[in-house]
């Protein structure tokens, strides 16, 4: 045995003995309600920035107006060997501004005003965290009503109604998973609009039929494609959008469905988005690249994306009742 | 993340979390605490949409920002002392338990560089990206770290 192989040999010796117990991380401890739902602006969807609503044929007209900044901190060789000593170090962060956009109507649209209005609330509401803390881990009573929000005190709920109010749009007041392709038509109300080369990873469907997908698509020239399809009905605020980097960086094309839906695309080095307006809803598809494979094997060709959106029966989404 | 697909997660990289906090703690009490926040951070990110590798990935990512953050905050609970490493007796074998204090007994940058690059497998522009340095950065304390060790274990070439 070579000492590469005694130094893996070793270290696969070395293991954790925490037990998973999903019930422990149910219960969701507020400082990471916090840092998780900022990530709404920032992590899930990457991080915060200008919020834009996907406008049809112009991604520029669907960021949101605010601008938003994530801080990274900067480390070196030298702060690095002040840590190793022990000592105290105040770690710098350089700003970065990334451009979002909702998941909602077009820029114009009371979804889109609202979503923004909330976000930008939440970037400038307890932005020390003292709040948070104070909450700790005990139960706000708010749960139940505002579950589907980054809510952790009754001002943050009076603003989020008072948003919706204003808008006249209503809130989201429950979300189920739906582990499998028929449990998310069932519960979303829809018919059967995934073809047959895609493979449903599973989602989740909110009250009002607005639901997420996430799947992945075996394309005809054998690469496996991950995407997310996001649903997200007219009259509902939803604090849910996505972090684009920079609106300037992508190209933005028009393709007519095979079924006579024009979708926008937007493509920018390491992202591709997709934009399907319908009658009651809007149709965001977040297409994923595999980075565990090299560059040249997730650069998907003009055809490759065109396959996934003709794979998406958009008429039965656009049928929704 | 739904729940069966974060179980699933967590279970299989559990063991990754621990051994990249150990890595920087040399301690198992704060590496089994990066495995709860690690996990938590994980549950409630909300970030489902990734492959297996993408969450690798992410986790050792958010792993090592927060064993960053940890060993900046002059509370934390402890670090593993020079004595501890040296009396590591976590294996059966005699030659494990050595090549673990050998492998400790280096400076920090380099536990988890050499940990990332032999274990993990991840190429040198990878670590980069992941340690928020620059490529060259990673090389020399690869080399660094590969030099110190084959004089602390005054053996042939090791991890050529």
């Amino acid at each position: 045995m070579n000492n590469e192989k005694q130094y893996k040999a070793m270290f696969s010796k070395i293991q954790s003995n925490t037990e998973i117990d999903i019930e422990n991380y149910k219960k969701k401890p507020k400082h990471y309600l916090k840092a998780g739902a900022v990530a709404l602006i920032c992590l899930v969807l990457g991080s915060a920035g200008v919020v834009y609503a996907f406008d049809l044929f112009e991604l520029q007209g669907r960021v949101m107006d605010k601008q938003g900044k994530i801080g990274n901190p900067i480390m070196n060789e030298e702060i690095e060997a002040q840590l190793i000593e022990g000592e105290t170090v105040e770690i710098p962060e350089e700003t970065e501004y990334v451009d979002i956009i909702t998941m909602q109507q077009a820029k114009d649209s009371d979804e889109h005003k609202a979503t923004s209005e909330w976000l930008e609330f939440l970037d400038h509401y307890d932005q020390d965290g003292a709040l948070l803390s104070e909450v700790g881990n005990a139960p706000t009573g708010l749960e139940e009503q505002y579950g589907c929000y980054m809510v952790y005190t009754q001002e943050m709920a009076d603003k989020l109604e008072e948003i919706a109010a204003k808008y006249g749009l209503n809130l989201h007041t429950s979300l189920e998973l739906a582990e499998s392709q028929e449990r998310l038509y069932e519960l979303a109300g829809v018919e059967p609009f995934i073809g047959e080369r895609n493979i449903c990873r599973g989602g989740y469907v909110y009250e009002d039929g607005s639901f997420q997908y996430d799947g992945e698509m075996i394309t005809t020239d054998q690469k496996t494609i991950m995407f997310q399809l996001r649903s997200s009905r007219a009259g509902t605020l939803d604090e849910v959008a996505l972090n684009i980097g920079s609106a300037e960086d992508y190209e933005e094309r028009v393709y007519q469905t095979q079924s006579g839906f024009a979708a926008s695309v937007a493509t920018s080095q390491d992202k591709v988005i997709i934009a399907v307006p319908l009658e009651q809803t809007t149709v965001t598809i977040n297409v994923l690249l595999d980075l565990s494979k090299e560059q040249e094997d997730y650069e998907y060709t003009e055809e490759n994306i065109n396959e996934i959106i003709d794979s998406i029966d958009f008429e039965k989404l656009n049928m929704v009742s | 993340m739904n729940e069966e697909k974060f179980i699933s997660a967590a279970n299989q990289y559990k063991d990754t979390i621990y051994r990249v906090a150990f890595n920087y703690f040399r301690n198992s009490f704060d590496a089994e605490d990066a495995v709860q926040e690690v996990l938590m951070k994980l549950y409630t990110s909300k970030k489902e949409f990734e492959t297996n590798e993408y969450i690798r990935y992410w986790i050792i990512r958010v792993t090592i920002n927060h064993c960053k953050n940890v060993l900046r905050t002059p509370w934390r609970r402890k670090r593993g002392s020079l004595e501890e490493v040296m009396s590591y007796n976590m294996f059966d074998s005699h030659r494990e338990n050595e090549l673990l204090a050998d492998v400790m007994l280096l400076a920090q940058k380099y536990r988890v560089t050499l940990y990332l690059f032999y274990y993990e497998e991840y190429s040198v522009k990878e670590i980069a990206e992941l340690m928020n340095v620059k490529e060259s950065v990673v090389t020399t304390r690869l080399s660094r770290a590969r030099e110190q060790l084959r004089v602390k274990l005054k053996e042939e070439q090791i991890y050529e």
